[in-house]
């Protein structure tokens, strides 16, 4: 028996139709989760190489065992060609299947097949199924015109939508507050927008609806502030429901040990120790979005 | 009932001063507040301008401009309030540079002339400046000023500004003045100065007083100085509880210890603070080592000592069967409620 990466949520191979509502489904997933998925294209280099019945259940059989558990496979009507849908599918992760399909079945197919392929990574709701399957077909006709084992790709749908992600900067000193302001307004990350609010204490946030939306939202606050202080505004906050989506900095004058430990206990991200390098700040700010990706 | 006269124009004339009088308070703290808006004003707009400049200026993005050297009085006093903005929230050794140099070139004037003011407070703001901003260039007038009659708290910060930028000088004054200090400012005077320089005061230990001397243990634990564990354990056995107990707190600051065998009597103390201490100091220890003490100590009177050490056996390896074990074997009922209550955390 072949090597399995799990069975398949759907065992058998799915028709066009049946696909779409999947194809839904991953593109919703996509915009919320902010991950990209693959549709993935394979057909056979030389059709008339191939015994039809027989090789064709090989090959079906042979693709089920090289997707993951929450992956789809799919005919395409009147071709000798197979789609695949790939949840986790970063162009990383489509080139690194693709990859392993070529090499495996190099031994796991008979010889005689080789094979081609097209993927086209979609990171955003734009385009239809039928768009895209066409683009899909399209270019696997490029790639059939090169040689075996070619990949021909396509980029026009793996531009990610501008994500608005929020900052509160909660400081009750108003040249620290700008001083952070400035050192956040010259980020570019790509994909990503800041818009950025300042707030003298934990009340006026709290008192604000800025904190309610689904947005990611990035605080930067003070533990010490007047009215509600930091670990109020933490307790609030990580009460929420998807309270995931705040990313806290905690600042402190505080350099106890324990005082570290109580804030990373009650759900702060990171602890930054006053005095502390504003551009070791920004350095820690930038991989946290670029981890967001 | 005897009724006093007093004649009308008497009272036309106690009246009118009365409202002269109020007048008169009136116009001047109408045109205090005036001042004092105009003077917020300035300082307000002169961070507005140039606070970016500041930014760019410390982050090496930009050189200094003609326009950022304050140009009056409440100018100044918005460099200071950015300059305080930068040392207690954003320091690094590039700053603290150009800020020492910026205020030596372009402050020391203003400093000198407010050192020389017979108002006490201008002379302390003048203090706390020259010690934030490092002023070296006023520090000879301040070694002068040492011997001028002098509050408490000048007296303090003359010292913390010797700390800073002449410890050897501190040195010598901190052990021969007569002066006191609270423990609070010992340590803040003691926090300035290098490793070299406290064990500077470490050879004349013995002679600090105990606030002193209990300042100058915990600064040594703050400090994380491996090279004074050998002094510290030397005190182990002082005679003075609270020196015993800072020495245990500053061991395990430090968190290095070299014979744990040392450490085990404190199990044994009659002050619950030592035993604390100790059982502290235990996380840093192999825990097969330790775990006979940690268990006696599950049992200890005082609660704090109890749930350190049910905290310590709860976060090791088999944790949660030591604890199972003590609560099925146990017959105090201190240490079955503590294990049971750290069981019914960790089940949260």
């Amino acid at each position: 028996m072949k090597q399995s990466y799990g069975t398949t949520f759907f065992e058998s191979v799915l028709n066009e139709q049946q696909v779409v509502p999947i194809f839904e489904l991953f593109k919703a997933n996509t915009v919320r989760l902010r991950s990209p998925f693959s549709m993935v294209f394979v057909t056979i280099y030389d059709e008339q190489t191939i015994d039809e019945q027989m090789d064709i259940e090989k090959i079906e059989t042979f693709l089920h065992s090289k997707i993951r558990k929450t992956d789809i496979i799919f005919s395409v009507s009147n071709e000798l060609t197979w789609g695949i849908l790939l949840a986790q599918g970063s162009d990383k992760e489509a080139n690194a299947f693709i990859h392993r399909v070529f090499n495996d079945s190099i031994n796991e197919l008979p010889t005689y097949i080789s094979l081609v392929a097209s993927v086209a990574v979609i990171a955003n709701d734009d385009h239809t199924f039928e768009e895209i399957y066409n683009d899909c077909v399209e270019a696997l006709h490029v790639a059939k015109q090169k040689d075996p084992w070619h990949v021909q790709h396509i980029t026009s749908y793996s531009d990610k939508k501008i994500e608005i992600i929020k900052v509160s900067i909660i400081e009750p000193n108003k040249i620290v507050q700008n001083i952070i302001k400035m050192s956040l307004d010259h980020f570019k990350v790509r994909d990503y927008e800041l818009e950025i609010k300042t707030f003298q204490d934990g009340y006026d946030f709290l008192q604000s609806e800025w904190y309610l939306s689904g947005h990611r939202h990035f605080i930067i606050m003070n533990d010490i502030l007047p009215r509600k202080n930091g670990f109020e505004v933490l307790n609030v906050l990580r009460s929420l429901p998807n309270d995931k989506r705040f990313i806290i900095f905690m600042m402190s004058m505080k350099n106890a040990e324990n005082d570290t430990i109580v804030a990373y206990e009650n759900g702060v991200d990171h602890y930054l120790i006053k005095p502390f390098n504003i551009r070791l700040f920004e350095a820690q700010f930038k991989r946290t979005m670029e981890r967001l990706k | 009932m005897t009724q006093i006269q007093i004649p009308v124009d008497v009272l036309l004339i106690v009246i009118l001063s009365l409202v002269l009088i109020l007048l008169s308070i009136y116009i001047y703290l109408s045109i205090k507040r005036i001042i004092n808006n105009k003077a917020l004003k300035v300082k307000e707009a002169y961070v507005t301008n140039y606070l970016a400049d500041w930014n760019r200026y410390f982050r090496g993005e930009q050189s200094l401009k003609n326009e950022m050297i304050p140009k009056n009085e409440n100018e100044i006093l918005a460099v200071e309030d950015i300059f305080l903005a930068y040392i207690n929230n954003f320091a690094n050794e590039q700053i603290i540079n150009k800020i020492k140099q910026f205020a030596n070139e372009h402050l020391q004037k203003h400093y000198r002339a407010m050192l020389k003011n017979r108002k006490w407070s201008i002379k302390i703001n003048a203090l706390s400046r020259i010690s934030d901003f490092q002023l070296e260039q006023l520090l000879k007038e301040c070694k002068r000023l040492k011997d001028n009659k002098l509050s408490h708290e000048e007296y303090f910060l003359l010292l913390l500004i010797y700390s800073k930028m002449d410890a050897t000088y501190f040195n010598t004054i901190i052990q021969s003045t007569n002066a006191t200090f609270s423990e609070n400012e010992y340590k803040r005077l003691l926090l300035e100065l290098d490793l070299e320089n406290l064990h500077g005061l470490i050879d004349h230990f013995s002679q600090l007083s105990s606030r002193f001397q209990y300042a100058l243990i915990d600064v040594l634990g703050t400090k994380g100085d491996v090279d004074s564990l050998s002094f510290l354990e030397e005190h182990l056995g002082n005679d003075d509880d609270e020196i015993r107990i800072r020495v245990l707190k500053a061991i395990n600051k430090i968190g290095i210890v070299l014979n744990w065998e040392k450490y085990f009597e404190f199990t044994e103390s009659g002050l619950w603070e030592e035993r604390l201490m100790v059982t502290k100091l235990f996380r840093n220890a192999p825990f097969e080592l330790v775990l006979p003490f940690l268990k006696k100590l599950l049992k200890d009177e005082s609660w704090w000592v109890r749930s350190e050490a049910a905290r310590i056996i709860y976060d090791s390896k088999h944790g949660e069967d030591i604890l199972k074990e003590i609560i099925s074997v146990s017959t105090d009922q201190f240490a079955i409620d503590m294990a049971t209550e750290y069981l019914n955390r960790s089940s949260l």
